[in-house]
Protein backbone atom coordinates (compact mmCIF):
# COMPACT_ATOMS: atom_id res chain seq x y z
CA UNK A 1 0.00 0.00 0.00
CA UNK A 2 1.19 3.20 -0.80
CA UNK A 3 0.70 6.81 1.14
CA UNK A 4 1.08 10.06 0.21
CA UNK A 5 3.03 12.33 1.84
CA UNK A 6 0.38 15.79 2.68
CA UNK A 7 2.04 18.20 4.10
CA UNK A 8 -0.11 21.82 5.25
CA UNK A 9 0.71 25.28 6.11
CA UNK A 10 0.25 27.36 9.50
CA UNK A 11 -2.43 29.31 9.90
CA UNK A 12 -2.01 32.67 8.27
CA UNK A 13 0.61 30.84 6.27
CA UNK A 14 1.47 29.37 2.41
CA UNK A 15 3.78 26.75 1.59
CA UNK A 16 5.85 26.82 -1.26
CA UNK A 17 8.93 25.34 -2.87
CA UNK A 18 9.83 28.70 -5.09
CA UNK A 19 7.67 27.41 -7.52
CA UNK A 20 4.48 25.48 -6.44
CA UNK A 21 2.49 27.24 -3.56
CA UNK A 22 -0.08 25.58 -1.53
CA UNK A 23 -2.23 25.09 1.73
CA UNK A 24 -2.20 21.37 1.46
CA UNK A 25 0.02 19.69 -0.73
CA UNK A 26 0.24 16.27 -1.70
CA UNK A 27 3.17 15.16 -2.29
CA UNK A 28 4.28 12.99 -5.25
CA UNK A 29 6.05 10.16 -4.88
CA UNK A 30 9.77 11.28 -4.38
CA UNK A 31 8.91 14.48 -3.53
CA UNK A 32 10.48 15.78 0.14
CA UNK A 33 8.60 17.57 2.49
CA UNK A 34 12.36 19.58 2.87
CA UNK A 35 12.02 21.56 0.17
CA UNK A 36 9.02 23.31 1.31
CA UNK A 37 8.69 26.35 3.87
CA UNK A 38 6.55 29.05 4.64
CA UNK A 39 5.82 32.14 3.47
CA UNK A 40 2.77 34.45 4.83
CA UNK A 41 -0.67 34.92 2.94
CA UNK A 42 0.46 38.66 2.54
CA UNK A 43 3.79 37.77 0.96
CA UNK A 44 1.60 35.21 -1.42
CA UNK A 45 -1.04 37.64 -2.31
CA UNK A 46 1.87 40.23 -3.22
CA UNK A 47 3.37 37.15 -5.57
CA UNK A 48 0.24 36.66 -7.24
CA UNK A 49 -0.41 40.18 -7.75
CA UNK A 50 2.81 40.78 -9.32
CA UNK A 51 2.37 38.53 -11.79
CA UNK A 52 -1.47 39.60 -12.46
CA UNK A 53 0.28 43.09 -14.30
CA UNK A 54 2.13 41.27 -16.67
CA UNK A 55 -0.28 40.48 -18.95
CA UNK A 56 -1.44 43.80 -18.82
CA UNK A 57 2.52 44.63 -19.67
CA UNK A 58 2.87 42.13 -22.35
CA UNK A 59 -0.56 43.18 -24.10
CA UNK A 60 1.05 46.75 -24.15
CA UNK A 61 4.30 45.47 -25.47
CA UNK A 62 3.11 43.44 -28.23
CA UNK A 63 2.51 47.10 -29.90
CA UNK A 64 -1.35 46.99 -30.08
CA UNK A 65 -1.86 49.64 -27.42
CA UNK A 66 -5.50 51.11 -28.34
CA UNK B 1 -126.55 72.07 -90.66
CA UNK B 2 -125.99 70.48 -93.86
CA UNK B 3 -126.16 66.99 -95.19
CA UNK B 4 -123.29 65.03 -96.43
CA UNK B 5 -123.42 61.32 -97.77
CA UNK B 6 -121.23 59.22 -96.42
CA UNK B 7 -121.07 55.37 -95.49
CA UNK B 8 -121.81 53.43 -92.98
CA UNK B 9 -118.47 51.46 -93.32
CA UNK B 10 -116.63 54.37 -92.32
CA UNK B 11 -118.29 54.60 -88.71
CA UNK B 12 -118.36 51.67 -88.14
CA UNK B 13 -114.37 51.67 -88.98
CA UNK B 14 -114.70 54.46 -86.53
CA UNK B 15 -116.65 52.26 -83.56
CA UNK B 16 -114.21 49.27 -84.03
CA UNK B 17 -111.02 51.87 -83.88
CA UNK B 18 -112.43 53.21 -80.68
CA UNK B 19 -112.92 49.90 -79.42
CA UNK B 20 -109.87 48.43 -80.47
CA UNK B 21 -108.15 51.13 -77.88
CA UNK B 22 -111.01 50.67 -75.16
CA UNK B 23 -110.57 47.03 -74.91
CA UNK B 24 -114.48 46.75 -74.65
CA UNK B 25 -117.39 45.65 -76.89
CA UNK B 26 -119.51 48.48 -76.52
CA UNK B 27 -121.54 49.48 -79.83
CA UNK B 28 -121.38 53.35 -80.40
CA UNK B 29 -123.99 54.93 -82.40
CA UNK B 30 -122.62 57.81 -84.20
CA UNK B 31 -123.60 60.18 -81.36
CA UNK B 32 -121.62 57.93 -78.83
CA UNK B 33 -118.94 58.01 -80.73
CA UNK B 34 -117.35 61.55 -79.37
CA UNK B 35 -117.75 60.14 -76.60
CA UNK B 36 -116.28 56.75 -76.72
CA UNK B 37 -113.11 58.60 -79.06
CA UNK B 38 -112.76 61.02 -75.75
CA UNK B 39 -112.72 57.85 -73.22
CA UNK B 40 -110.51 55.97 -75.67
CA UNK B 41 -107.89 59.03 -75.93
CA UNK B 42 -107.93 59.22 -72.13
CA UNK B 43 -107.14 55.75 -71.70
CA UNK B 44 -104.12 55.88 -74.39
CA UNK B 45 -103.05 58.80 -72.83
CA UNK B 46 -103.80 56.81 -69.16
CA UNK B 47 -101.63 54.27 -70.45
CA UNK B 48 -99.24 56.14 -72.19
CA UNK B 49 -98.49 57.98 -69.17
CA UNK B 50 -98.58 55.06 -66.65
CA UNK B 51 -96.32 53.61 -69.70
CA UNK B 52 -93.79 56.15 -69.71
CA UNK B 53 -93.58 56.61 -66.22
CA UNK B 54 -92.45 53.22 -66.25
CA UNK B 55 -90.09 53.56 -69.14
CA UNK B 56 -89.08 56.86 -67.75
CA UNK B 57 -88.34 55.36 -64.57
CA UNK B 58 -86.42 52.25 -65.52
CA UNK B 59 -84.55 54.41 -68.10
CA UNK B 60 -83.53 56.85 -64.94
CA UNK B 61 -82.97 53.55 -62.48
CA UNK B 62 -80.48 52.63 -65.65
CA UNK B 63 -78.85 55.81 -66.08
CA UNK B 64 -78.68 56.82 -62.20
CA UNK B 65 -77.02 53.05 -61.87
CA UNK B 66 -74.84 53.88 -64.25
CA UNK B 67 -73.70 56.83 -63.63
CA UNK B 68 -73.60 56.07 -59.51
CA UNK B 69 -71.42 52.90 -60.76
CA UNK B 70 -69.05 55.27 -63.10
CA UNK B 71 -68.80 57.69 -59.50
CA UNK B 72 -68.37 55.18 -57.17
CA UNK B 73 -65.69 53.54 -58.93
CA UNK B 74 -64.08 56.74 -59.65
CA UNK B 75 -64.16 57.67 -55.42
CA UNK B 76 -63.79 54.07 -54.53
CA UNK B 77 -60.39 53.73 -56.81
CA UNK B 78 -59.04 57.44 -55.39
CA UNK B 79 -59.71 56.11 -51.98
CA UNK B 80 -58.42 52.55 -52.36
CA UNK B 81 -55.21 54.72 -54.08
CA UNK B 82 -54.86 56.56 -51.20
CA UNK B 83 -55.26 53.50 -48.91
CA UNK B 84 -53.09 51.34 -50.59
CA UNK B 85 -50.10 54.06 -51.08
CA UNK B 86 -50.35 54.39 -46.79
CA UNK B 87 -50.47 50.96 -46.03
CA UNK B 88 -47.89 50.06 -49.36
CA UNK B 89 -45.51 52.94 -47.65
CA UNK B 90 -45.54 51.72 -44.38
CA UNK B 91 -45.18 48.38 -46.11
CA UNK B 92 -42.32 49.17 -47.64
CA UNK B 93 -40.63 51.13 -45.05
CA UNK B 94 -40.78 47.87 -43.07
CA UNK B 95 -39.52 45.55 -46.01
CA UNK B 96 -37.36 48.55 -46.67
CA UNK B 97 -35.52 48.18 -43.09
CA UNK B 98 -35.47 45.16 -43.13
CA UNK B 99 -33.53 45.06 -46.42
CA UNK B 100 -31.10 47.58 -45.40
CA UNK B 101 -30.34 45.96 -42.21
CA UNK B 102 -29.34 42.83 -44.04
CA UNK B 103 -27.41 45.00 -46.56
CA UNK B 104 -25.90 46.59 -44.05
CA UNK B 105 -24.75 43.11 -42.42
CA UNK B 106 -23.79 41.93 -45.60
CA UNK B 107 -21.59 45.07 -46.52
CA UNK B 108 -19.41 45.18 -43.13
CA UNK B 109 -19.20 41.48 -42.81
CA UNK B 110 -18.19 41.17 -46.03
CA UNK B 111 -15.67 43.76 -45.85
CA UNK B 112 -14.37 42.65 -42.03
CA UNK B 113 -13.58 39.36 -43.16
CA UNK B 114 -12.79 39.67 -46.43
CA UNK B 115 -15.97 37.48 -47.87
CA UNK B 116 -14.64 35.00 -46.22
CA UNK B 117 -11.37 34.53 -46.71
CA UNK B 118 -9.84 36.63 -43.68
CA UNK B 119 -7.29 34.05 -41.76
CA UNK B 120 -5.65 36.64 -39.29
CA UNK B 121 -7.90 37.16 -36.21
CA UNK B 122 -5.79 38.71 -34.03
CA UNK B 123 -7.33 41.15 -31.70
CA UNK B 124 -9.97 40.99 -34.32
CA UNK B 125 -12.79 41.10 -31.81
CA UNK B 126 -11.10 42.95 -29.17
CA UNK B 127 -13.40 45.56 -26.79
CA UNK B 128 -15.85 44.75 -28.87
CA UNK B 129 -19.50 45.73 -26.58
CA UNK B 130 -21.54 43.10 -27.72
CA UNK B 131 -23.26 40.24 -26.27
CA UNK B 132 -22.87 38.32 -28.46
CA UNK B 133 -20.18 37.79 -31.77
CA UNK B 134 -21.68 36.31 -35.18
CA UNK B 135 -19.70 36.65 -38.23
CA UNK B 136 -21.26 35.74 -41.46
CA UNK B 137 -18.58 33.64 -42.38
CA UNK B 138 -17.57 31.22 -40.10
CA UNK B 139 -14.05 31.27 -38.74
CA UNK B 140 -12.12 28.69 -40.09
CA UNK B 141 -8.12 27.79 -41.16
CA UNK B 142 -6.79 30.54 -38.97
CA UNK B 143 -3.74 31.65 -38.35
CA UNK B 144 -3.33 33.94 -36.41
CA UNK B 145 -6.46 33.89 -33.25
CA UNK B 146 -4.31 35.44 -30.04
CA UNK B 147 -5.58 38.23 -28.24
CA UNK B 148 -8.89 37.65 -30.44
CA UNK B 149 -11.58 38.45 -27.74
CA UNK B 150 -9.85 40.25 -25.29
CA UNK B 151 -12.01 42.79 -22.95
CA UNK B 152 -15.26 41.91 -25.34
CA UNK B 153 -18.62 41.99 -23.67
CA UNK B 154 -19.48 38.71 -25.22
CA UNK B 155 -21.21 36.64 -23.10
CA UNK B 156 -21.03 33.18 -25.24
CA UNK B 157 -18.86 31.70 -27.35
CA UNK B 158 -20.76 29.49 -29.59
CA UNK B 159 -19.80 27.10 -31.57
CA UNK B 160 -21.37 27.76 -35.20
CA UNK B 161 -19.59 30.86 -35.37
CA UNK B 162 -16.01 29.39 -34.63
CA UNK B 163 -13.97 26.20 -35.71
CA UNK B 164 -10.62 27.24 -34.29
CA UNK B 165 -9.11 23.39 -35.95
CA UNK B 166 -5.81 23.92 -36.57
CA UNK B 167 -4.06 26.16 -34.55
CA UNK B 168 -2.21 24.14 -32.49
CA UNK B 169 1.19 25.55 -34.20
CA UNK B 170 -0.24 29.20 -34.91
CA UNK B 171 2.13 31.21 -32.91
CA UNK B 172 0.86 32.52 -29.28
CA UNK B 173 -2.35 31.22 -30.35
CA UNK B 174 -3.53 30.69 -26.72
CA UNK B 175 -2.09 34.42 -25.66
CA UNK B 176 -5.05 36.10 -23.92
CA UNK B 177 -7.25 34.34 -26.27
CA UNK B 178 -10.45 35.58 -23.89
CA UNK B 179 -8.41 37.60 -21.57
CA UNK B 180 -10.66 40.21 -20.05
CA UNK B 181 -13.97 38.99 -20.68
CA UNK B 182 -16.26 40.21 -17.68
CA UNK B 183 -19.24 39.37 -19.34
CA UNK B 184 -18.25 35.79 -20.64
CA UNK B 185 -20.25 32.96 -19.32
CA UNK B 186 -20.28 29.99 -21.22
CA UNK B 187 -17.62 28.82 -24.28
CA UNK B 188 -18.81 26.20 -26.64
CA UNK B 189 -16.54 23.53 -28.12
CA UNK B 190 -14.78 25.25 -30.68
CA UNK B 191 -12.59 23.07 -31.61
CA UNK B 192 -9.54 24.70 -30.14
CA UNK B 193 -6.79 22.10 -30.11
CA UNK B 194 -4.05 21.78 -27.72
CA UNK B 195 -2.10 24.92 -27.08
CA UNK B 196 0.19 26.78 -24.97
CA UNK B 197 -1.92 28.64 -22.91
CA UNK B 198 -1.03 31.84 -21.26
CA UNK B 199 -3.64 33.98 -19.58
CA UNK B 200 -6.26 32.57 -21.86
CA UNK B 201 -9.23 32.93 -19.34
CA UNK B 202 -7.69 35.66 -17.37
CA UNK B 203 -10.04 37.73 -15.51
CA UNK B 204 -13.52 35.74 -16.98
CA UNK B 205 -14.48 36.58 -13.85
CA UNK B 206 -18.11 35.48 -14.96
CA UNK B 207 -16.98 32.40 -17.05
CA UNK B 208 -19.11 29.31 -15.64
CA UNK B 209 -18.77 26.52 -18.82
CA UNK B 210 -16.05 25.68 -20.92
CA UNK B 211 -16.80 22.44 -22.59
CA UNK B 212 -13.46 21.26 -23.45
CA UNK B 213 -9.84 22.24 -22.59
CA UNK B 214 -7.66 19.96 -24.47
CA UNK B 215 -4.27 18.87 -23.31
CA UNK B 216 -1.20 17.29 -25.26
CA UNK B 217 2.48 16.50 -24.55
CA UNK B 218 4.42 19.77 -24.15
CA UNK B 219 2.20 21.99 -24.62
CA UNK B 220 1.91 24.33 -21.20
CA UNK B 221 -0.55 26.31 -18.67
CA UNK B 222 2.01 29.24 -17.84
CA UNK B 223 1.75 29.63 -13.86
CA UNK B 224 3.52 33.10 -14.55
CA UNK B 225 0.14 33.93 -16.41
CA UNK B 226 -2.11 32.10 -14.79
CA UNK B 227 -4.53 31.03 -17.58
CA UNK B 228 -7.22 30.92 -15.09
CA UNK B 229 -7.10 33.67 -13.06
CA UNK B 230 -9.80 34.73 -11.14
CA UNK B 231 -11.75 32.37 -12.87
CA UNK B 232 -14.02 32.44 -9.59
CA UNK B 233 -17.41 31.13 -11.15
CA UNK B 234 -16.00 28.09 -13.57
CA UNK B 235 -17.71 25.41 -12.50
CA UNK B 236 -17.83 22.79 -15.61
CA UNK B 237 -14.53 22.90 -17.51
CA UNK B 238 -13.95 19.16 -19.26
CA UNK B 239 -10.01 18.36 -19.63
CA UNK B 240 -8.68 16.26 -22.69
CA UNK B 241 -5.41 14.57 -23.65
CA UNK B 242 -2.68 14.74 -21.82
CA UNK B 243 -0.54 16.78 -19.60
CA UNK B 244 2.89 16.36 -18.72
CA UNK B 245 3.86 20.12 -17.69
CA UNK B 246 3.41 21.84 -14.34
CA UNK B 247 1.80 25.41 -14.13
CA UNK B 248 -2.23 24.41 -14.26
CA UNK B 249 -3.24 26.88 -11.29
CA UNK B 250 -6.80 26.77 -10.86
CA UNK B 251 -7.19 27.97 -7.30
CA UNK B 252 -9.67 30.70 -8.05
CA UNK B 253 -12.07 28.22 -8.96
CA UNK B 254 -13.45 27.49 -5.99
CA UNK B 255 -16.72 26.42 -7.62
CA UNK B 256 -15.49 23.86 -10.01
CA UNK B 257 -17.95 20.58 -9.78
CA UNK B 258 -16.02 17.13 -9.07
CA UNK B 259 -16.54 15.60 -12.88
CA UNK B 260 -13.86 18.72 -13.54
CA UNK B 261 -11.83 17.87 -11.01
CA UNK B 262 -11.94 14.31 -12.08
CA UNK B 263 -11.53 15.33 -15.68
CA UNK B 264 -8.47 17.13 -14.62
CA UNK B 265 -6.90 14.55 -12.76
CA UNK B 266 -7.55 12.44 -15.54
CA UNK B 267 -5.86 13.91 -18.07
CA UNK B 268 -2.57 13.87 -16.04
CA UNK B 269 0.27 11.70 -17.74
CA UNK B 270 1.56 8.96 -15.51
CA UNK B 271 4.99 8.59 -16.62
CA UNK B 272 5.55 12.62 -15.99
CA UNK B 273 8.33 13.46 -13.30
CA UNK B 274 8.00 16.05 -11.17
CA UNK B 275 5.34 18.19 -12.37
CA UNK B 276 2.73 19.28 -10.18
CA UNK B 277 -0.84 21.42 -10.10
CA UNK B 278 -2.65 23.74 -7.66
CA UNK B 279 -6.56 23.33 -7.60
CA UNK B 280 -9.01 25.57 -5.37
CA UNK B 281 -9.09 23.77 -1.63
CA UNK B 282 -12.47 24.69 -1.36
CA UNK B 283 -13.57 23.12 -4.62
CA UNK B 284 -12.24 19.82 -3.25
CA UNK B 285 -13.48 20.40 0.05
CA UNK B 286 -17.01 20.43 -1.33
CA UNK B 287 -16.74 18.04 -4.53
CA UNK B 288 -15.48 15.41 -3.11
CA UNK B 289 -17.17 16.18 0.71
CA UNK B 290 -18.46 13.15 2.56
CA UNK B 291 -21.77 14.58 3.62
CA UNK B 292 -23.84 17.56 2.72
CA UNK B 293 -22.30 20.80 4.30
CA UNK B 294 -19.04 18.96 5.62
CA UNK B 295 -17.01 20.43 2.86
CA UNK B 296 -14.09 18.03 4.20
CA UNK B 297 -13.56 16.82 0.92
CA UNK B 298 -9.87 17.33 1.01
CA UNK B 299 -9.56 14.48 3.75
CA UNK B 300 -12.02 12.32 1.93
CA UNK B 301 -11.40 8.21 1.52
CA UNK B 302 -12.39 9.44 -2.61
CA UNK B 303 -10.32 12.36 -2.62
CA UNK B 304 -7.64 10.33 -1.85
CA UNK B 305 -8.30 7.26 -3.98
CA UNK B 306 -8.73 9.63 -7.32
CA UNK B 307 -5.26 11.07 -6.59
CA UNK B 308 -3.65 7.86 -5.81
CA UNK B 309 -4.06 7.19 -9.48
CA UNK B 310 -1.16 9.86 -10.37
CA UNK B 311 0.95 9.22 -7.63
CA UNK B 312 3.64 10.91 -9.60
CA UNK B 313 1.68 14.27 -9.49
CA UNK B 314 1.95 16.98 -6.87
CA UNK B 315 -1.14 18.63 -6.45
CA UNK B 316 -1.57 21.53 -4.23
CA UNK B 317 -4.43 22.97 -2.36
CA UNK B 318 -4.75 26.75 -2.45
Amino acid sequence: MRTRLVIYSDEGMVLTNGELYGKQIFLAEGMSADDFYEISDKEYAGITASEADELVLDTQLCGCDF
Amino acid sequence: MATVKTDNAHYAAIAAKIRSHTGENTAYKPSEMPKGIDDACREAAAEGYDNGVQEGRDLGEKIGYEKGYAEGESVGYANGKADGYAEGETAGHAAGVTEGKQAEYDRFWDAFQDYGNRTDYMLAFRCINADYIRPKYKLKDLTQIQMMFQSSGVKKIESAYFDFSGTENVANAGYALFNDCSNLEEIEDINLPAVNYIGTWYYCEKLKKIAVVRCASGKTFDASVPPFYMCSELTDVTFTGTLNTSGLVMQWSKKLSRASIESIIGVLSSSASGKSITLSKAAVNNAFETSPGAADGASSAEWAALIATKPNWTISLV
